[in-house]
Formats: structure tokens, C-alpha cells, sequence
């Protein structure tokens, strides 16, 4: 939990924000080799490579603070991007599905609505029956991503100016799903720091056992926070839809879930709930984020990009059990 | 305690009904189709898994068996090459006549072959890495030579270049998942054809996208936005084709490259008809479901196995020419893309 505002803990503020070092040595030791790293184009570019997995990710930190994890959002994202996108394909879209046309701005909710949805059912399950969460969401996983191959065997395309403007309109050079991830980070920071409801994720991933006995609903709780991972999820889906003009049932989202836990995980997201910080798991979006980008302007092989991200997500890991282990 | 167990026992109901539901729903996308009067025999087809390209061909095989009058049951093994081979068991042991199976692992083909034992066996698609498994008695081939699909791009972008007046090429690549047959089968071809009609290439990067748009789109942008000179995208697909194009798009890249694809799917099509993609390559998805089918039927009866199909039987003379059908690969331009829409 956040710690008590006494004075200036050198040690502490360092190995809290390790990551945002890292963040740093990486930046700097890339833009010596390759200047064009620090360009406003390439920094555009990075953040909104990361944008939709970090609005994935702002919801899955909240499963795994509340000693939880949810294997389903990339799942989810395909089945909300296949349904919200064929309710805005133009007309003269060569297979359209069917012919109902919703305004963007209802595609948009409905895919958060279908998140949501999902992300209710999953949350009960894991309140209610206690399977672990790990397998209650491998169900949905499954389940989501059948759904979506049932809808539209094929991926659904032309979608309207109108629905693509949500990812790819420019505001100011940036396009605008790097203005919704910031948003939803900003809601997930608000709820985590400033509401009960975070406070209540606390405790309950610290000791859910304690927590009831302080008279916190965790039923409750449980069901919220798999709900918000869901509308992150279902969220992500549509953007993702939106910005490349396409919701393709098979390939969408496609292990976005696992690249949320590891840069939530990256990012100070303790597997054993309780310690989460937001700062943190931008920390965590934003190294995963520099290391794809970094190592394709660098031209290295692509299974070398995936062993250094294995490395840095297995020693972030290591780091934070070592720091949580001299806690008393 | 006891709500708990009648919950539990609540929702494990549910969530049977909630997938024969499911199943009963969708008679052509569910995991175990069956259409068909089967008064000439039942076939059972076994897919690797269901994308765009292979749900167009199962949807071929399942039509073509129809007309032919056989029942046919569409089974999906999710990219299990175990439970593929589970399937063929089975359908062996239920009676089936006959069984087409899009392997999802080429090495394991040998397997498939034993578990079929004898029954009538056709792999659709992706050919077995090695092809003197269809050696055996009641197997076969049909597909499309991976060979020559990287080939034509090559070719492709070989003119476009020669026509330039350039030997020395850079370009982007943009590969499938990597290690898998196609992808290693394509991105050979195009080099090679390069090669063979005097082009040096060289590259900026390869890049895995792993066959999707949107990875395409992740990994290709910082490419395009650090100004790295480049003279080409060569794509392993067309959904990665096209995020290279969103990508440029949004980039304020002018296209005045070359950028190619393969596959020819509706979107592919749709960018080579903008002028946005070069060229792609059309590989026959109803052709293989159909010639399947028939390759199936003719080993039923006894036949040649392309007989009352278009199509040639392999013609390179080797021991299993008679059992391979080549369903050819088709370059796709502006030109004739028409005939592709």
C-alpha cells in the first residue's frame, strides 16, 4: 500500500520507481545508437503501438492486485471488435454481415457493454464458486474466442470514417486512441488511489480473509473489478477494430493478454495482490513498448525481441519478490 | 456447503446447455458439422484450425460433397496435431469411407497415414514435408506448391525493378509466424525469384507479424517513421499487407512502392483494386475444398484421382506423381484483379 508521506526514503523511492530507470538507460542508450528513437515521430508511433494494449493492461493490474489474473481480455477484444465492427462497415463494404448501422459512438459502448458482460460473468464465478480466477478466465478465453469465429468466420472490414476516427482521428500529430488510453489510465489512477472501491482491491488482494472481517464486500468488489477488466478489454477491442479497419475473429488480440500481465507485472504488480501502482504499470507498458520499438529500428531478430521481453518480465519478477520478501 | 454443490452442479448445466446450444446454433461454423444425404458414403474432413482461408475451403468441401452426394462431417482440431490424429481414429472406427485431413503439422504426416490405415486419405492444403508418405495405397494430395507463391511476387517485383532500371533492391519484410511451412516456404520464393532475374536485395528489416494486421501496423511503424530507405514491402499475407498500407497511411507515407501480398482475400483484393497493393497471389481455396472432395470420391470408387476435375496431376515423374493434384497459385494485379472480386 501506498506508504506514509514522512519524510524522503531515498531507498524506497528508488526501488519503486526501478523500472522508470530502466525506462530511462533504455531510451538513452537506444537514442546514442539510433537517433531517429527520439523523434516525435518514432514517440508518436511508440505510444500508439502500446495504446491499446495498455488500456488492456489498466484493467488486467486490477485482477492481479486483487490476487486474481485474467487470462480472457485478448479474447474478449476479438469479440467485441467482430460484433461492434459489423454494426459500422459502410455501405459499400464488399461482405457485409447484416445490415443494421449503429452510430460509432454505440458501437463503441456496445463493445464496453459486451466487455462488461463478460467480465460480470467471470467475476461471479470467481466471488461466488472460488474457482481460481486463473481458470475461470482460460474459460473465457476459450469461449470468447469461439464466439467471435461463430460470428464472422471471415474478418469484418471497411468500417466507417465516423467508428475509425475513435483510433485514428489526429489531434495536435497524435492520433486519438493514445488520447483514450490516457483517459482510461487516468480513471484506473482515480479509482485505484482516490475511491473506496481501490481501497478495497487493497485489501482484499492483501488479505481477502481480513477484509471481510473489516466489513468489505468481497463478492462485491471481485464482480467490479473483473467488470472494469472486462470494459477495458471490450474497449481495447473496438479501438483496435477501429484503427486498423478490420476485426479479424482468429488473429485479433491474439496473446494481448499476456503482453498486459507481463508489463502489469514489469511494472511493480505484485503476483501475490495487494501492491499495485499505476505510475508503475506505465512504467511497465512503457518498457515492453520501447523494447518492440527499439529492437525493430535496431533490425534485430524477431525471437531475440521475444527472449529479451521473457528476461525482463522473469527478472522484474525476481526484483519484486526480493523487495517484497524483507517487508515484515 | 450444500448451496455451494447445487450452484456448481447449476452451472456445469448451464454450461452444457450454453454449448450444445452453441453447436445446434451455427451448422456450418460448429466444431462438428454434418451435412449431406450420404447415399454414396460419408467423409469425414479434419481442419487444422478455422481462419478466413480455411473456413472458405471447408465451406467448398462441404458444398462439393453435398453435390457429389456424400454426407460429410467438418471436424476442427484446433491446431492439435494429437487431436487430429484422435479424430482420424475415430472416424475410422465409426465406419467412415473415407477421411480429407488438413494436417496441422506437415512432419507428422506419417501418422496420419497409419491412423488411417488403409481407409481413403486426402490431405487438403499443406502438403506433407515429405511427399513419399502418399506413397502408400489410398492417399493423396491436393494443394497449392508454396513454392510458387513467394515465386511470383519475386517475379513481380523483379519487372517492376528491371523496368526501372534497378539491380540493388532494399526491402521491408513482413513474415507469417515463424518457422511455419508457409512462411519459410514464401519468404525462400521471393528471394529466390529476386535472385534469379538478376536483383540484389538486400534487407532493412524482417519483421514477424505473425500473419495480423494489427502486429503489422505495430512493427512496420517505426520503420517508416525513422526514414529508413527502402524500396519495397514484401508481405507473407495480405491481412499484413494491408496494416503496412495502414501504416504508411498514417504515417503521411505517399505509397509510390511496391508493396505485395498473397492470398487475394477480399481486402487484399479491394487494396489492389485502390492501386494501394501491388500485386498478391491468389491461392484457391474453393478449388483445393472442391478437388478434395473429388480426390476423395475418385479413391472411394477406384479412379484417378483428378478425374472430373480441371485439374493436372503432378508432373515431375516421381513414385507419388499419380497421388498429388496441384491446385495452381494465381498472380493478382490491377489488371485482371476484376476476376478476383
Amino acid at each position: 500500500m501506498e506508504a506514509t508521506k514522512k519524510g524522503f526514503d531515498f531507498k524506497k523511492f528508488m526501488s519503486d520507481n526501478a523500472m522508470w530507470f530502466v525506462l530511462i538507460i533504455l531510451a538513452v542508450a537506444l537514442t546514442i545508437v539510433r537517433p531517429a528513437f527520439l523523434s516525435i515521430a518514432n514517440l508518436t508511433t511508440l505510444f500508439t503501438s502500446e495504446s491499446i494494449k495498455g488500456i488492456i493492461t489498466c484493467g488486467v493490474c486490477w485482477t492481479i492486485l486483487s490476487k486474481g489474473i485474467d487470462l480472457g481480455p485478448g479474447s474478449v477484444a476479438a469479440l467485441s471488435a467482430v460484433i461492434s465492427a459489423s454494426f459500422v462497415q459502410s455501405d459499400d463494404a464488399l461482405s457485409r454481415l447484416h445490415s443494421i448501422h449503429l452510430p460509432a459512438i454505440v458501437a463503441i459502448v456496445l463493445a464496453m457493454l459486451i466487455g462488461a458482460v463478460v467480465g460480470i460473468i467471470i467475476g461471479w464465478l470467481v466471488a461466488y464458486t472460488h474457482i481460481h480466477p486463473f481458470i475461470a478466465t482460460l474459460g473465457s478465453q476459450l469461449i470468447c474466442r469461439a464466439l467471435a469465429k461463430m460470428y464472422s468466420s471471415a474478418p469484418v472490414s471497411n468500417l466507417d470514417e465516423g467508428f475509425r476516427n475513435f483510433a485514428i482521428y489526429k489531434v495536435a500529430g497524435i492520433p486519438m486512441v493514445v488520447f483514450i488510453f490516457l483517459l482510461i489510465f487516468i480513471i484506473s489512477w482515480f479509482m485505484m488511489t482516490q475511491c473506496r472501491f481501490g481501497k478495497n482491491i487493497f485489501a482484499i488482494g492483501g488479505n481477502d480473509q481480513a477484509a471481510r472481517v473489516a466489513g468489505i464486500n468481497v463478492e462485491k468488489n471481485l464482480v467490479l473489478t473483473y467488470m472494469w477488466s472486462g470494459i477495458c478489454a471490450g474497449l481495447a477491442g473496438a479501438l483496435l477494430a477501429a484503427r486498423t479497419d478490420s476485426a479479424d475473429p482468429s488473429t485479433n488480440g491474439l496473446q494481448y493478454e499476456f503482453d498486459a500481465i507481463a508489463a502489469a507485472t514489469v511494472g511493480g504488480t505484485s503476483q501475490t495482490g495487494g501492491v499495485c501502482r499505476m505510475s508503475g504499470v506505465m512504467s511497465g507498458i512503457l518498457v515492453l513498448g520501447v523494447i518492440n520499438n527499439g529492437l525493430v529500428l535496431l533490425g534485430a531478430n524477431d525471437n531475440l525481441t521475444q527472449i529479451i521481453k521473457g528476461l525482463i518480465i522473469v527478472g522484474a519478477v525476481v526484483v519484486d519478490m526480493r523487495k517484497n520478501a524483507k517487508k515484515p | 456447503m450444500k448451496l455451494k454443490k447445487i450452484m456448481a452442479m447449476l452451472l456445469v448445466g448451464a454450461t452444457c446447455v450454453g454449448m450444445m446450444t452453441g453447436c445446434g446454433g451455427s451448422s456450418d461454423n460448429g466444431s462438428a458439422a454434418t451435412t449431406g444425404s450420404g447415399e454414396n458414403g460419408s467423409i469425414t474432413l479434419i481442419m487444422a484450425q478455422r481462419d478466413e482461408f480455411l473456413s472458405t475451403l471447408e465451406a467448398a468441401a462441404t458444398k462439393a460433397a453435398q453435390e457429389q452426394g456424400y454426407k460429410l462431417t467438418a471436424q476442427d482440431a484446433q491446431s492439435d496435431a494429437q487431436k487430429q490424429i484422435q479424430f482420424v481414429e475415430t472416424a475410422k472406427n465409426g465406419g467412415e469411407d473415407a477421411v480429407i485431413v488438413n494436417p496441422v503439422d506437415s512432419d507428422a504426416a506419417q501418422s496420419v497415414v497409419d491412423a488411417a490405415a488403409g481407409m481413403p486419405l486426402v490431405f487438403v492444403n499443406r502438403p506433407p514435408t515429405d511427399l513419399h508418405v502418399l506413397d502408400a495405397e489410398n492417399v493423396a494430395f491436393v494443394g497449392s506448391d508454396e513454392d510458387t507463391s513467394g515465386y511470383f511476387q519475386g517475379e513481380y517485383l523483379a519487372e517492376y525493378f528491371q523496368e526501372q532500371g534497378k539491380t540493388e533492391i532494399k526491402y521491408i519484410l513482413l513474415q507469417g509466424i515463424l518457422g511455419q511451412v508457409s512462411q519459410i516456404k514464401r519468404c525462400a520464393g521471393v528471394l529466390q525469384a529476386l535472385e534469379d532475374n538478376g536483383i540484389t536485395a538486400t534487407p532493412v528489416v524482417e519483421l514477424a507479424a505473425e500473419y495480423d494486421r494489427a502486429k503489422a501496423i505495430d512493427k512496420i511503424s517505426p520503420v517508416l517513421t525513422s526514414g529508413q530507405e527502402f524500396d519495397c514491402i514484401i508481405s507473407n499475407n495480405d491481412a499484413m499487407a494491408c496494416g503496412a498500407i495502414e501504416a504508411c497511411e498514417s504515417a503521411g507515407i505517399t505509397i509510390d512502392f511496391p508493396i505485395v501480398g498473397i492470398d487475394c482475400t477480399k481486402d487484399g483484393a479491394a487494396a489492389v483494386q485502390a492501386g494501394k497493393l501491388a500485386m498478391t497471389v491468389f491461392q484457391d481455396p474453393e478449388g483445393q475444398g472442391v478437388g478434395a472432395v473429388m480426390a476423395c470420391a475418385n479413391l472411394i470408387d477406384g479412379k484417378a484421382i483428378n478425374e472430373g476435375t480441371e485439374y493436372e496431376l503432378d508432373s515431375s515423374g516421381e513414385s507419388y506423381s499419380d497421388s498429388i493434384i496441384w491446385v495452381p497459385f494465381e498472380p493478382v494485379t490491377a489488371d485482371n484483379v476484376a476476376d478476383y472480386i
